[in-house]
């Protein structure tokens, strides 16, 4: 049943995207079809989204920029609202629940938000032509990511370093499989506070959010448990998408009538899909996501690069 | 470094690891997560961030409504958006004389701009919750945390502040 639903869901999804793009080449189509579209492609999206456990936003500018009218500017600051609204709701719980560390959060986030403004700036300052070659080549990668890597559940590591062991870095968790807590450490702090840098300049430049970077970097390179690593991420990007989102909203690059339905489906979804995800079975969805990325990166690369089909 | 070796040779799984991961944290967060302590300054952020967001949804979805309702008198009406969306943000500035910076503020008394005190407000939360662990860091002397949380809370000030501008590209 769960999956005749998302067969259907997969098929209302494209049959909004054909409708929606045919009619972006019609400029008789009713202004409010476009907010009203937008807000049933983020409710598909964010559905989406949860099921195959990656952001909103990572889906939400690459393929609202190939389909819908709107610019870029105004779609990446869409975009950092859209990960900005949904970090902020999913936080509380998981940092109640110590599935996120504040004092893994902390250092980690002034570095990223930091290097999201100078990020954001770029962006701004940027043509779309460029951007969108960049946007689609990123969306490409990380569609590449997402097939390659291996995430560890709960990584072996050697000695914390030094700045870890300063800033007493570490905590545990209630593993609900085996009834046990867990006590977690990092290590290779300085390495990643310096890919953090990296990621906040991406995360401002193309307001996509970061967790498909923050989670293979906490994961795999600080050795956080798997489960630390998506909260602590998922509670992160409430700090670096904060600065970011700042930059376009005073540049005037957040158009309410994009930004809220946009923000509002994408809740909407993320919460229908998370109540799925108990029944669906994720990894096909998930190879779903990467189409959908590998879709809409080279979509956006052919845009950026003028080549007309 | 051996606990950790242990609890990996015990846990078994047939799905993928992260799909594990986020059913697991949906279970955990639902129901067992009174078994491993939680710090009081992370719980107060926790529960700053809670409030605070929801209140800012809510300001955003009623300010919103106003503006689609074409009442206090919007600068740009949602109905003409289309001619402007595609613009790039600077063309936009210069199309509807639009202000930049905080100046918006000055035009709350028009429903499109009265709808960024909603997102403003968002982006205001982690601040306020930052604003709490600077108090708390504080009391308990813990200086590079002090100096971290003060430093983000400059870092996000800095950034609202539109003292960061830039010409839009193309």
């Amino acid at each position: 049943m769960i999956e005749n639903f998302f067969i259907q869901a997969s098929s209302v999804f494209t049959t909004t995207n054909v409708a929606v793009a045919q009619a972006a080449g019609t400029p008789g189509v009713p202004w409010w079809v476009w907010p009203l579209a937008l807000l049933i492609t983020t409710f598909l999206i964010g559905i989406v989204a949860a099921l195959a456990g990656v952001g909103g936003s990572v889906l939400f500018v690459p393929i609202v920029s190939s389909f819908f009218p709107f610019h870029l500017d105004f779609i990446r600051g869409s975009g950092l609202f859209v990960a900005l609204a949904c970090s902020l709701s999913a936080a509380p719980k998981l940092l109640k629940s110590n599935f996120a560390s504040l004092r893994l959060v902390i250092p980690l986030a002034l570095l990223a938000s930091a290097s999201s403004i100078g990020g954001a700036l770029l962006g701004l300052s940027l043509p779309q032509s460029i951007l969108k070659i960049l946007l689609g080549t990123l969306i490409t990668g990380i569609a590449v990511l997402f097939i390659f890597s291996k995430n560890s559940e709960i990584p072996k590591i050697g000695h914390p370093d030094a700045l870890a062991r300063y800033l007493n870095i570490g905590g545990a968790y209630f593993e609900a499989s085996t009834g046990k807590d867990v006590s977690w450490n990092v290590w290779r702090l300085p390495l990643a506070l310096v890919l953090f840098c990296g990621i906040g300049v991406i995360a401002g430049m193309f307001g996509i959010g970061a967790g498909w970077a923050n989670v293979p970097v906490l994961n795999l390179v600080m050795g956080a448990p798997l489960k630390i690593a998506v909260g602590t991420s998922m509670s992160l990007l409430a700090i670096t998408d904060t600065s970011a989102a700042w930059i376009y909203l005073n540049q005037g690059a957040v158009l309410s009538i994009i930004t809220v339905p946009s923000v509002l489906g994408i809740m909407a979804g993320s919460r229908v899909g998370v109540r799925l995800l108990r029944t669906t079975k994720p990894k096909s969805i998930r190879y779903i996501v990467i189409l959908m990325l590998l879709f809409a990166g080279l979509k956006s690369l052919i845009d950026g690069l003028g080549v007309k089909l | 470094m051996s606990s950790q070796t242990t609890v990996l040779s015990s846990v078994k799984s047939a799905q993928s690891q992260e799909n594990i991961a986020q059913s697991d944290v949906q279970s955990n967060v639902q129901g067992n997560a009174q078994s491993v302590n939680v710090s009081p300054e992370q719980n107060r952020y926790a529960s700053i961030l809670l409030v605070c967001s929801w209140a800012g949804i809510v300001v955003m979805v009623v300010t919103f409504l106003l503006y689609m309702g074409g009442l206090f008198n919007p600068t740009v009406k949602a109905s003409d958006m289309p001619l402007y969306w595609g613009l790039s943000v600077h063309k936009y500035a210069l199309a509807t004389h639009a202000p930049s910076g905080w100046n918006w503020l000055s035009m709350v008394n028009h429903s499109d701009y009265l709808n960024l005190i909603g997102l403003a407000f968002l982006g205001s939360v982690s601040v306020l919750g930052y604003l709490s662990l600077f108090k708390d860091y504080l009391r308990k002397k813990d200086l590079p945390y002090v100096i971290m949380v003060g430093l983000e809370i400059i870092v996000i000030v800095l950034a609202a502040s539109g003292i960061f501008n830039i010409s839009a590209g193309g």
